[in-house]
């Protein structure tokens, strides 16, 4: 902790495809286990390079970049205002939902809690209103129903399908 | 721990050169799936039921459904509306939480136990329901009309030989998470005709926990009703 107050400190995490990051100490204390990792250890050197073995490198990148714009956002005072937003909706425009299911796998285990809740949020959104197979393939489930047990479901919950959007 | 490292990276590489493994619920932290469909809307909700065996299991089980209970009171109320013209018992509910949906929020539920009923009151998205085959009936069920499960009611103990109407009320105790239907009775000569209520009948008041067997009868009230014209209203544990 004695280290936290200190002026542009590096932090160094290693991925799991062994590529070395160089973050600046504010937006890697954002990842709650890279935080606990200088909390339990505070006479780290300052050169100790963090490894996280369940993380590769895009999704990092990906997080990082997310986790930078919210660490200026706080530091500015836009937290929660429309900037904020319009950042978000950008951030998550371009990602296809591999990329989303491998960003939230990282953001659980680094332990960030506003990505997660971000992420969780964008993907139940992207899940909303869409059909079952949309929800199979998103999910990867294999449909373990007879067919004519789905009928029988299907009619007692006709009302849920009206008006599904297209996949 | 950098050797460690190294070969977790190989062997997920590895994967990555091939054809890139999916991400399958499976690796999903199950606090994410759960938290990721307690965040969709009701319609959504119940369509998950058919993703797979088991997720029914899991859409029938209170977790999920306590989660995304505790979701829809902080941000999304929903509404259940009844129509009785031009078509009798025609239910609909309003689902605010699809209100970003694209398509109409409003959708039609029926309920395939019962075929007329009156509302007596809607708690948490259950429904207090009494058959209404005569003004007087005293047959109540609760129903889920999302999971179409519902709980048949024993009627209201007699307290006299003469016919007897009751007033019913649904509601919630918070204390002891108990859910409660209230019943206030009293003695009608004609069980058709609420004349009576107007005139100095003694009413008594009897409690149901939903799953016990009998009610609880909890005593006189001092009030009389002002008039049956509108719905009994239970707020806070009181029947108004």
């Amino acid at each position: 902790m004695s280290k936290l107050g200190q002026a542009k400190r590096i932090i160094f995490l290693k991925t799991a495809d062994g590529q070395l990051f160089e973050v600046d100490e504010p937006v890697a204390m954002e990842f709650e286990i890279v935080k606990s990792f200088f909390d339990e250890n505070e006479d780290a050197a300052d050169d100790t390079v963090v490894p996280l073995p369940n993380v590769s490198a895009e999704p990092l990148a990906g997080i990082i970049e997310f986790c930078k714009a919210h660490v200026e956002f706080r530091a500015n005072g836009a937290a929660g205002k429309d900037e904020v937003k319009k950042f978000n909706a950008e951030y998550i425009k371009e990602k296809s939902n591999e990329q989303l299911k491998e960003l939230i796998l990282a953001a659980n285990y680094l332990n960030i809690k506003e990505m997660l809740d971000f992420l969780t949020e964008t993907i139940a959104n992207r899940l909303k209103n869409k059909s079952v197979e949309y929800v199979r393939a998103f999910f990867g489930i294999e449909n373990d129903f007879t067919p004519q047990e789905e009928e029988a479901v299907r009619k007692e919950y006709e009302w849920a399908f009206e008006g599904v959007d297209e996949d | 721990m950098d050797s460690v490292c190294e070969k977790q990276g190989k062997s997920h590489k590895l994967g990555k050169d091939g054809d890139a493994p999916k991400i399958t619920i499976e690796c999903l932290p199950r606090e994410i799936s759960f938290n990721i469909l307690s965040s969709l809307s009701i319609t959504s909700l119940a369509k998950i039921k058919f993703v797979c065996r088991a997720w029914c299991n899991l859409a029938k089980g209170p977790h999920l459904i306590n989660m995304h209970f505790l979701r829809m009171t902080e941000n999304d109320p929903c509404f259940i509306l009844q129509q009785d013209y031009p078509v009798q018992d025609q239910n609909y509910f309003v689902d605010f939480s699809a209100r970003n949906e694209s398509y109409k929020a409003l959708k039609k539920f029926c309920v395939p136990s019962m075929p007329k009923f009156d509302i007596v009151g809607s708690c948490n998205g259950l429904l207090c329901l009494r058959y209404s085959s005569s003004p007087a009936s005293h047959s109540l069920c609760i129903y889920n009309p999302f999971t179409g499960d519902y709980l048949k009611l024993p009627e209201p103990t007699k307290v006299s030989h003469k016919e007897m109407v009751n007033v019913f009320g649904f509601g919630f105790h918070p204390t002891t998470k108990e859910y409660k239907v209230i019943a206030i009775c009293f003695e009608s000569e004609n069980s058709l005709l609420y004349r009576d209520l107007y005139t100095d009948k003694e009413l008594e008041a009897q409690v149901l926990t939903p799953g016990s067997s009998a009610w609880r009868r909890v005593g006189k009230l001092p009030y009389n009703f002002l008039g049956l014209w509108s719905s009994p209203i239970l707020l806070n544990g009181r029947l108004h």
